[in-house]
């Protein structure tokens, strides 16, 4: 090993160092021990990939599932720079050298001064923790206004907040219920025999066949169709609707997407572009009715009659995101919602005004809806569209709480659901 | 192969066997049998996509080999399967004469004359000198997974076992794939095949071939079979009647004994024709007379 060698390992030693007390004045728990197996992890698959280097280090430096795009956030930050490694090193001589903590730093900053530097890497909570929460609000704040902003009413949102909480959308994990296809694969589970593995592997089995393969079946997400209505009173909404809509298009791996008020327009192929801002900006100017009244009854009949047999086939979740303000009849609502039930797996209904203390379901078109739906649940902030995250993982597994089944005052039922069941499972998460 | 030379002969000879295919039909499958290319047709349900490869079969006199697809089909039932039990048979019978050399084994058990073959399989390896019919019906019901087992037979009319090798078509297979688009097909199989769409039939054509496929209804309750269909298929109904219904109609109204069209017939029968409920409900009573009325004037002042 030459004197260079030497000296780059000394660097990428240090820096890991330092990269752990950056992860840890981020709030995450990261230990002398981890930042040990970190370096250690990182000894062994070398700086050669990006992506490898990465790996070692959130494999030895996060713990929760939660922390994640906080770490992917702190990496891009730390290690953005090809001379990092060098910064890093003489940062760390600078902060050795320099006993007083630093309170003036943002993040990013070229080199993570933080005031842990003032503690050595085994010296955990033992500081002023005014110092430690300062700096963790601070990292948290360049990282994600999200406690801010979860609760505040969309309407009340600014261009940057609107911003800030797509971004948010865009950094959850968002998974959808699977379903059991008829489709076989190997497995332990004992559905079925697979006789062809069976007998390769006991070809010279002497007495009776003792090792036997077995075939399990095969689970598949769901599809997902968004109906998302876009006229005039939802209007407040629509724009990070499209964010949460073009989210979850490209999170999930088969999504239809519609928007509606006078007619249904399909928009799945303009919301598969890569750039959101892009792809809404195309929506506004395509979707001939934006802003416009509501006829729900109408368009989920045309939903019914051109789109339901080719995307409602196996077992799809459907969303439908309105106030239920409805100027057309309520017959043909009530008529088209219950074929649309009939036709999908788990019909969800998302309405903003069930953010309001105060809301009754008492207008015509949500009084004709509601016996359809298994789900009634608020989109009024940014809280809610994370809460749906869990109704959506735990769709086709027991004990996901329908509308229908809770027994409360019809008020309330929707209330129970999300103060209860979801919020419950949800604690944790991020 | 002694197919017709001409799409006029082609179809002539669909006519023959009483299929009134559409020039841009006959012409998608006169190209599909040159080219020898597989022919997708897409359409709503009972236009008579199946139909192309059972009268396909019996114009170039050969056999029909029939995939029907479904949830879960997999290679095991639609290219081969080992014969497990006759293996077994044979592992015993080769103990028996005290052979017990793994690699003998393995190749006695594992040869062609132990292969259960399914429906691509067959197409494929198929021993008479004229090539078949293989109808992948209804692929729109088997999972996309399925979908790339076909690639390989489409492009190069092949199938490959792991045991054996490949195996290559002596003669193309004529394909005809179906889809009543129920969910939309990898583009990877499309790009391999002539693509159709069958659109239901205009009315005179219908005539012809509720004519050709019922001789024995009268010219006038025809006519007004047809008229009634056609005008309904534009009423607004979650499932229109395709020809099959219109045929099945026919033979349901031929065998009540209607000589003439009346709305109780057409009332007592209206399930032959429509399948929902929300349907039958709508076009039950006033639509039913208003319509009943159209076709017998309409058939009369238009014959």
């Amino acid at each position: 090993m030459n004197a260079a060698s030497v000296d780059l390992k000394i660097d990428l030693l240090a820096s890991t160092t330092s990269f752990g007390r950056f992860l840890r004045a981020g709030g995450l728990k990261v230990g002398p021990g981890e930042i040990l197996s970190a370096i250690e992890a990182v000894e062994l698959v070398g700086v050669r990939g990006k992506g490898e280097f990465k790996w070692a280090l959130q494999g030895t430096l996060v713990k929760q599932h939660s922390d994640i795009p906080f770490f992917d956030w702190a990496f891009e930050v730390f290690w953005q720079h090809p001379d990092r490694l060098q910064q890093t090193a003489s940062a760390l001589e600078k902060l050795a050298a320099r006993e007083a903590p630093d309170n003036t730093h943002r993040v990013p900053s070229p080199a993570p001064r933080t005031p842990t530097g003032r503690s050595d890497a085994s010296g955990q909570g033992d500081q002023a923790p005014k110092e430690e929460e300062l700096s963790k609000i601070d990292l948290m704040a360049a990282y994600s206004p999200a406690e801010l902003l979860r609760s505040k009413r969309f309407e009340e949102y600014s261009e940057n907040e609107l911003r800030q909480a797509a971004e948010i959308l865009r950094s959850s994990d968002w998974s959808l219920g699977l379903r059991k296809t008829r489709r076989l694969r190997q497995g332990h589970k004992r559905y079925r025999l697979n006789l062809q593995h069976t007998i390769r592997k006991n070809v010279l089995a002497t007495r009776e066949f003792v090792k036997l393969a077995w075939q399990q079946r095969k689970q598949k997400p769901r599809p997902l169709v968004i109906l998302c209505d876009i006229s005039g009173s939802m209007e407040r909404y629509s724009r990070i609707l499209l964010h949460f809509m073009h989210t979850v298009s490209r999170a999930l791996p088969r999504v239809e997407s519609f928007t509606f008020g006078t007619r249904l327009t399909r928009i799945t192929n303009l919301l598969r572009r890569g750039d959101a801002q892009q792809a809404l900006e195309i929506i506004t100017i395509d979707v001939p009715d934006w802003d416009g009244g509501t006829r729900i009854g109408a368009t989920l009949k045309e939903f019914n009659f051109t789109w339901a047999r080719r995307t409602l086939g196996t077992g799809a979740v459907v969303l439908v995101i309105s106030d239920g303000w409805d100027t057309g009849e309520p017959d043909l609502l009530a008529a088209e919602m219950a074929r649309l039930k009939r036709s999908c797996h788990r019909l969800i209904w998302l309405n903003p005004n069930l953010g309001y203390e105060t809301f009754e379901p008492l207008t015509r078109g949500i009084l004709a809806v509601l016996p359809y739906i298994d789900n009634f649940l608020p989109v009024h902030n940014l809280r809610s569209l994370l809460d749906l995250r869990v109704v959506l993982k735990a769709i086709g597994q027991p004990g996901l709480p329908t509308y229908k089944s809770s027994g409360d005052h019809p008020s309330r039922r929707w209330l129970g659901l999300n103060a209860g069941g979801i919020q419950a499972n949800y604690a944790g998460a991020p | 192969m002694n197919g017709p030379n001409s799409i006029e002969e082609l179809s002539t000879r669909l006519g023959d066997f009483d299929y009134i295919a559409d020039r841009s039909l006959v012409t998608a499958i006169y190209l599909a049998l040159k080219m020898e290319k597989p022919l997708f047709l897409e359409g709503e349900v009972g236009v008579g996509k199946t139909e192309v490869a059972k009268v396909l079969a019996k114009l170039l006199d050969t056999e029909l080999i029939r995939l029907q697809c479904y949830e879960g089909l997999d290679v095991h039932n639609a290219v081969f399967e080992w014969n497990y039990a006759r293996q077994i048979i044979q592992i015993r019978l080769l103990e028996a004469a005290h052979i017990s050399d793994k690699e003998q084994i393995s190749q006695e058990i594992f040869g062609r004359e132990f292969l259960i073959r399914r429906p691509l399989l067959q197409a494929v390896d198929y021993q008479s000198d004229k090539p078949p019919v293989l109808l992948i019906d209804e692929l729109d019901r088997a999972d996309e997974e399925f979908e790339a087992f076909l690639l390989e037979i489409l492009s190069d009319f092949q199938v490959t076992i792991p045991e054996i090798g490949t195996i290559r078509a002596k003669q193309k297979p004529v394909v005809i794939i179906t889809s009543n688009r129920t969910r939309e097909i990898h583009d990877a199989v499309k790009r391999r095949c002539l693509y159709h769409w069958i659109d239901y039939p205009t009315a005179k054509q219908e005539l012809d071939i509720v004519r050709r496929k019922l001789p024995h209804i009268s010219d006038s309750l025809g006519g007004q079979i047809v008229s009634f269909v056609q005008t309904l298929r534009e009423a607004d109904l979650y499932k229109a009647p395709g020809i099959a219904e219109t045929l099945d109609w026919a033979a349901a109204l031929n065998a009540l004994g209607a000589a003439e069209m009346t709305p109780e017939f057409v009332e007592d029968t209206l399930g032959t024709l429509l399948k929902y409920q929300d349907d039958m409900v709508k076009v039950k009573g006033d639509m039913v007379a208003s319509l009943v009325e159209r076709a017998v004037s309409n058939s009369s002042g238009g014959s």
